[in-house]
C-alpha cells in the first residue's frame, strides 16, 4: 500500500473512533433508546394479541402470532437502530458555514459523515444485535417460533447494508439543505414517511397488495421490513438472495444519487460565516 | 376575594394578548404555518394506520368495536391537538429557560411565573389537523355507533374532554419541572415523550397493572379514555368522578413540586 493510501485509512479509521467515543459519551441517552424502543414493543404486544385472540383465522395479514410478535418487536429494535440525526449536522454545517473547514482541509465530507456515523453506530449496534439474539432465542423456545438459527449470519449482512442504505437515504435528505431555508419541518416529515415505508410502525402487509407492489420500487422496505422478514422465516432463500441483491443495487444507486445532489449544492453554497 | 377575583381579570387579559401576539407572529412566516400544519398532520396519519388496523383486522377490545376505537382516537386527536397548541412548546422549553438561566427575566415580571413559562406561547398551526381530523372522527364514529345526540352525553363528553386537556398540563408538566433539580433532562423528556404513544389505543387493551397505573398513580389514561367510555356507557361513577377529581388533584400536585423547583432555581450561568 501507497503511503497515500495508509494515510487516508488512518484519517478515516480515527474519524470512526470519534463517532465510538462520542457515543460511549452519552451512555444515559442509550439506554433511554433501548427504553424508548420498549413503548411501542408493549403496545403493539397488546394491539395484537387482542386482534389474534379476536380472530377465526390463524394468520392475520399473512403473520402467524409469534411471525407478528417478532415483527413488533424486532420493528422497535431495528428502528432504533438504523435511526440516523446526522441530517440536522450537515443541514446546520451548510447553513452555518461549517462545510468551510472541508473545503479547505484534505478530508472528504461524504467519507467523514458515514465514518463517524458507522462509528456512532458501532457500540450500539453490538448491543442491539445481542439484544436481537436473545429475543429470538427467547422467541424460538418460549413462543416456538420456526426461526432457523442460521439465518442470523444473513441478518447480519443484510443489516449491515440497511445500515448503509438508510444512511445513504437521509444523506441524500440532508442535501435539500443547500436549496431550502427552513428544513426542520421538511426533515421531520420525511422522517415520519420514511419511517412508515419501511415498515418501522407496521408491516408494511396492512397497507395491501398494490401498495406492496409500489413500494416494491423504493428502497426503504429494504432498511426494515426485509431484514424481519428474512429472520422470521416468511421469506425463502430465493428471495432473500434477490432481496439482498436489490439492497446491493439500492445502495450503489444511491450513493451515486448523493454524490451527484452534493456536487449540485455545492455550487448554491455561499459559505455564510467563513 | 376581590384580589383574587383582580389577579384573574389581569391573567385572562394578558392571556388574550399573547393569543393575539402570536397569531400575529406567526401570519408573518406563512410557510412555518403551513409547514407546522403538515407535520401534525403526518402524526394524525400515524394515528390513523392504528384505526385503519383495527377495522381491518375487526378488532374488540373488551367490548369495544373498530367504531369505538375510531371515537377514542379521534376524542385523542382533539385532546393532543389543544395540548401542542397550547402547552406544548412551552413545556419543551422550561428545561432550556432553567440550564441557560433565562428564567430570570420572567421571574421579575409582576404576574404568575408558572402562568408566564408555561402558557406564553400558544401555536395556532400544529392544532389545525389534529383537531379537524378529531372532530371528524368523533362525528363519524358517534354517528356509527347509533350513540344520543342528548344534553348529558354532549355535556358529560366536553365536560371530561375539558378534564383531559387539564390532566394533560399536570402529566407532561410533572416531567419538565425535575430539570430544576437535574439540570439535563434529556432523558426525562423524551420518556414523557414516549408515554404519549401508551395512548394510541384505549386503554383497555393493557393488562390490570398497567390500566391501574395509568389510570391513579400517572394518570397517562385519563387523557383521552374517559370522554368515548362516557358515551358509550362503560365508565362508573367512580371514575367518572375521579375524572372530575384527578385534574384538580394532579393540578395541586404540580403547583407544590413547580413551586419546591423553584425554591432550587440557581440562577445558571447569571
Amino acid at each position: 500500500m501507497s503511503i497515500q493510501s495508509v494515510n487516508w485509512v488512518k484519517k478515516y479509521t480515527r474519524v470512526f473512533i470519534l463517532g465510538v467515543q462520542s457515543s460511549m459519551e452519552y451512555r444515559a441517552d442509550f439506554l433511554l433508546t433501548i427504553f424508548s424502543a420498549f413503548v411501542p414493543i408493549v403496545i403493539q404486544y397488546f394491539l395484537w394479541s387482542a386482534i389474534f385472540n379476536n380472530s377465526s383465522e390463524a394468520k392475520v395479514y399473512g403473520y402467524t402470532f409469534t411471525q407478528m410478535i417478532t415483527y413488533s418487536i424486532l420493528s422497535g429494535i431495528f428502528s432504533k437502530l438504523l435511526a440516523t440525526g446526522f441530517e440536522w449536522e450537515v443541514a446546520s454545517d451548510i447553513k452555518s458555514g461549517g462545510l468551510n473547514k472541508f473545503i479547505v482541509q484534505p478530508i472528504g465530507y461524504f467519507l467523514y459523515r458515514i465514518s463517524n456515523f458507522l462509528g456512532g453506530k458501532f457500540i450500539n449496534s453490538i448491543v442491539m444485535m445481542f439484544i436481537t439474539l436473545s429475543t429470538l432465542v427467547v422467541l424460538k423456545y418460549y413462543l416456538r417460533n420456526q426461526i432457523e438459527i442460521e439465518r442470523i449470519f444473513f441478518l447480519l449482512v443484510i443489516l449491515f447494508l440497511a445500515l448503509l442504505l438508510n444512511f445513504l437515504i437521509f444523506f441524500c435528505v440532508s442535501t435539500l439543505a443547500f436549496w431550502m431555508i427552513e428544513i426542520w419541518q421538511v426533515f421531520t416529515i420525511l422522517g415520519i414517511v420514511i419511517n412508515v415505508a419501511s415498515g418501522g410502525i407496521f408491516p408494511l402487509d396492512i397497507f395491501g397488495k398494490k401498495f406492496l407492489r409500489v413500494i416494491e420500487f423504493l428502497p426503504f422496505k429494504y432498511t426494515i421490513y426485509f431484514p424481519i422478514n428474512v429472520i422470521s422465516g416468511k421469506l425463502n432463500y430465493n428471495d432473500l438472495s434477490k432481496g439482498i441483491l436489490i439492497q446491493l443495487f439500492w445502495v450503489v444507486f444511491l450513493f451515486i444519487l448523493s454524490n451527484y445532489l452534493w456536487k449540485k449544492g455545492m455550487k448554491k453554497y455561499v459559505a455564510v460565516g467563513g | 376575594m376581590n384580589e383574587i377575583l383582580k389577579e384573574i381579570r389581569k391573567h385572562c387579559f394578558i392571556y388574550l394578548l399573547i393569543a393575539k401576539n402570536c397569531l400575529i407572529g406567526q401570519m408573518e412566516y406563512r410557510f412555518n404555518f403551513v409547514m407546522g400544519f403538515f407535520i401534525e398532520f403526518m402524526w394524525l396519519f400515524v394515528r390513523i394506520l392504528y384505526v385503519i388496523v383495527a377495522y381491518q383486522t375487526n378488532i374488540v377490545i373488551n367490548g369495544l368495536t373498530p367504531d369505538a376505537v375510531l371515537l377514542y382516537t379521534g376524542t385523542y386527536s382533539i385532546i393532543i391537538g389543544v395540548y401542542t397548541g397550547l402547552f406544548g412548546h412551552n413545556f419543551y422549553e422550561l428545561p432550556e429557560h432553567i440550564r441557560n438561566g433565562t428564567l430570570d427575566t420572567l421571574i421579575t415580571k409582576p404576574i404568575s411565573l408558572q402562568f408566564i413559562i408555561t402558557l406564553r406561547n400558544i401555536n395556532f398551526s400544529w392544532p389545525l389537523s389534529d383537531v379537524i381530523g378529531g372532530i371528524t372522527m368523533v362525528v363519524l364514529a358517534w354517528n356509527r355507533l347509533g350513540i344520543n345526540v342528548n344534553i348529558i352525553n354532549i355535556v358529560g363528553f366536553s365536560g371530561l374532554i375539558l378534564s383531559g386537556i387539564l390532566i394533560s398540563y399536570s402529566v407532561f408538566l410533572l416531567p419538565r419541572i425535575f430539570s430544576f433539580w437535574l439540570v439535563k433532562t434529556n432523558a426525562i423528556t423524551s420518556i414523557s415523550e414516549e408515554l404519549h404513544g401508551f395512548n394510541r389505543m384505549p386503554y383497555l387493551i393493557y393488562n390490570k397493572w398497567i390500566q391501574r397505573i395509568g389510570i391513579f398513580v400517572l394518570p397517562i389514561f385519563l387523557v383521552a379514555n374517559f370522554p368515548p367510555l362516557f358515551v358509550l356507557h362503560r365508565l362508573s361513577y367512580i371514575y367518572i368522578l375521579w375524572g372530575i377529581v384527578a385534574p384538580i388533584l394532579f393540578g395541586f400536585i404540580v403547583r407544590m413540586v413547580w413551586n419546591a423547583g423553584i425554591r432550587n432555581y440557581t440562577s445558571a450561568s447569571s
